[in-house]
């Protein structure tokens, strides 16, 4: 019997709430293993609501990316360290407006020319949180906006929503998130452990892996 | 949560859940509804991808452990399928 282990799928679900709980953020990354062939995905919802003993309703906007396999191994790293406050923060604000003003129609490419000729771009991957509102200093595309800029990152750090700071500056959030993430990672430590650092592992249900197939895409709905 | 796939030959498997939590009660209920349900879906049966990621990880996600806070400002939710 095989005495190494392999993790086949993992589901990680994020849901955030604002200070004043008038929007709900959930964000989502799943693996999934058929066969041979590993997807990565991240799904993201928008919810807003006028008053707070509003019901949230349906989701504004709703997004679901297939991530390039070469960004795969980042998302892993992500899926099994949790979102940084920064990554929390901007899921929160900058993303959720830019999704929300993709999913209206709006072009906000005018509006991220006219921020990035009066906010030089700094690198967020290493902690520097620019402050609150429509901030982004990430290329967007139409259609994919703001969740699908974490897969076209500067190709160092998998910068899942790493921008803007609309929390208190008490970090409640923080420390409230870390501490559920502290125990349960603990629980699954197990599987964290064990799982290879190799996209390959030698496992016999793994034989045949092959992650330099080509043909992963991003779509968004 | 953590749901551990076991290979007993190449044909079958059995598996196991594994909740951080499970010493809470009401967890532990849910726990073995889970389980009940995933033990008929595939233990002792050829593995198949279709049946643990698209079965079990469903149920396990339709039970949800997690009490009912709808406005706790922060939900995480970790569900892990492993191979031994």
């Amino acid at each position: 019997m095989a005495t190494t282990s392999t993790v086949i799928a993992i589901k990680v679900h994020f849901e955030l709430i604002t200070k004043d709980k008038l929007r709900r953020v959930i964000f989502g990354l799943e693996k999934d293993t058929q066969g041979t062939a590993i997807t990565w995905k991240i799904n993201f919802d928008l919810f807003e609501r006028e008053k707070k003993t509003d019901p949230w309703g349906d989701a504004m906007v709703h997004v679901d990316i297939e991530v390039d396999k070469v960004l795969q191994p980042k998302a892993e790293k992500a899926a099994l360290n949790g979102m940084t406050a920064g990554q929390q923060a901007h899921a929160l604000g900058p993303a959720a407006d830019d999704q929300k003003a993709a999913a209206a129609g709006r072009d906000t490419s005018r509006r991220r020319q006219r921020h990035h000729a009066s906010h030089p771009q700094k690198d967020l991957s290493q902690g520097d949180i620019p402050p609150t509102g429509t901030h982004s200093h990430t290329v967007n595309r139409a259609g994919v906006q703001h969740a699908g800029a974490l897969i076209q990152a500067n190709g160092r750090n998998l910068y899942l929503f790493s921008l803007g700071r609309i929390m208190s500056n008490k970090n409640y959030l923080l420390r409230a998130f870390r501490l559920s993430l502290l125990l349960l990672l603990l629980g699954g430590s197990t599987v964290v452990l064990a799982q290879s650092p190799k996209p390959n592992v030698a496992d016999a249900s793994c034989d045949g892996i092959d992650l330099e197939k080509d043909g992963f895409s991003v779509r968004s709905s | 949560m953590v749901l551990i796939l076991r290979r007993m030959d190449f044909q079958s498997v059995v598996h196991k859940i594994y909740d951080p939590f499970k010493f809470l009660p009401w967890v532990k209920a849910r726990e073995r509804r889970a389980a009940a349900q995933i033990s008929t879906l595939i233990d002792g049966k050829p593995f198949l991808y279709a049946s643990v990621n698209a079965g079990a990880l469903k149920i396990i996600e339709d039970v949800n452990f997690l009490p009912d806070t709808s406005e706790a400002r922060v939900k995480l939710r970790l569900l892990v399928v492993r191979v031994k």
